[in-house]
């Protein structure tokens, strides 16, 4: 069976993973991993079966969302594995060469840009903060006056206009701290990407989410954040802030997107 | 690697302990197909092709996250309900041809409207695609 070689991370050759640190690491075809060498780099890759993971392949397997969740979980599992050991630079998902020294080209032709990107994400990790919407004030809606008895239809479209001003104001305030919010944990990062907002069914909450944002910082100021994400908590109390992390340097790994 | 109100530090060594919970898949996608560098492989997916489908699973995910963290993943382990989930790709497939649909249908009442000027609104921006993942970074 033939094979093609499928990527994970960019280390630097001297944090090049030794063999036994790789062992207990399964790829995105349960297959084994090994690391490449280039100049100063090393690229962390497996080998997966063509006759899976050629175009055509591959694109009918994107479009099985239990193949996808798996393959994405079992990449993340590799660069996390990666990135909890040293600087690592996570490749986008379903990057593929034909073989292990057109890899190794790669790391060849694109090595400044490389080594710039893994010195930018050097001794810094990612960390998402989003920012919910919570405990909607409800009791102003009732706040309308009490119904004209004789034109209980004017009420209640007033009532109903109140109450869309009152939805409004209420979105426009957490945007707003939303966007406060952001600025001052940005004020703590050495970069800040900002994902799209997720749907509720997407998030798991029932509460409009107002931030995604994902904070590249300092190994040494890690404390410094969650402390920031604390007090920024406390001092909004109708948003839920919610920290993930530590993530690989995922957001920040393109230089086109870290800008 | 779940979202957390500032708890304990996750363990050091990822290899040898698993994450206590899976990370919030949503978080997941967005980072593994939308983020990391983006190198020309020699073999092309194009990812935006399946930024619907992502969308599904959003919607489809949450649900079973929140099940996966009670234990309940039974289904992941039943045929029969797996193939379920292929027609899940089946109906991305047609949301996807009725958008196209939609787009074509909606490019066109502004091309025949009556004695509508070619002025600056109806010259309207072009409609806002990211980046495409491999277009001209050829390794």
């Amino acid at each position: 069976m033939s094979h093609v070689t499928w990527l994970y991370a960019v280390v630097p050759a001297d944090r090049r993973p030794e063999p036994r640190e790789l062992h207990d690491l399964r790829g995105v075809a349960a297959e084994p991993l090994r690391a490449l060498s280039g100049p100063g780099l090393a690229v962390v890759v497996g080998s997966v079966p063509q006759a899976d993971f050629d175009e055509g392949p591959l694109h009918a397997h994107l479009e099985d969302p239990v193949w996808l969740e798996h393959a994405v979980r079992a990449h993340h599992r590799v660069v996390e594995a990666l990135a909890g050991a040293g600087p690592t630079l996570p490749l986008r998902f379903a990057t593929l060469y034909h073989d292990d020294a057109r890899a190794q080209e790669l790391l060849r032709a694109r090595h400044d840009e490389l080594t710039e990107a893994l010195r930018r994400i050097d001794r810094r990790t990612e960390w998402g903060v989003k920012a919910y919407l919570t405990g909607r004030p409800s009791a102003r809606e009732e706040e309308t006056g009490p119904e004209a008895a004789d034109r209980p239809g004017t009420a209640y479209l007033l009532r109903r206009r109140a109450q869309r001003q009152q939805r409004e104001e209420t979105v426009r305030q957490a945007s707003e701290d939303a966007r406060s919010v952001h600025a001052q944990l940005a004020g703590l990062a050495a970069a800040v990407a900002l994902h799209p907002l997720q749907p509720a069914e997407a998030s798991g909450r029932g509460e409009p989410m107002v931030l995604n944002g994902s904070y590249l910082v300092d190994h040494a100021d890690r404390k410094r954040l969650e402390d920031a994400v604390a007090a920024l908590a406390d001092g909004h109390p109708h948003l839920r802030l919610e920290l993930t992390g530590p993530w690989p340097p995922y957001s920040f790994a393109d230089p086109e997107e870290a800008g | 690697m779940n979202g957390r109100d500032f708890g304990p530090p996750l363990p050091a060594n990822y290899r040898t302990a698993p994450a206590p919970q899976p990370a919030n898949l949503a978080d997941l996608l967005e980072r593994v197909l939308d983020k990391g560098i983006v190198i020309a492989g020699d073999i092309r997916v194009n990812l935006l092709d399946i930024e619907l489908l992502t969308i599904r699973i959003r919607l489809l995910v949450a649900s079973v996250d929140r099940a996966r963290e009670m234990g309940i993943d039974w289904w992941e382990h039943d045929p029969g309900l797996s193939s379920g989930r292929r027609d899940l790709a089946v109906e991305n497939r047609r949301l996807r041809e009725r958008i196209d649909e939609l787009e074509a249908a909606a490019s066109e009442p502004e091309r025949a409207a009556p004695g509508g000027r070619p002025d600056e609104s109806s010259a309207s921006a072009p409609p806002t695609r990211r980046r495409p993942p491999r277009a001209g970074r050829e390794s």
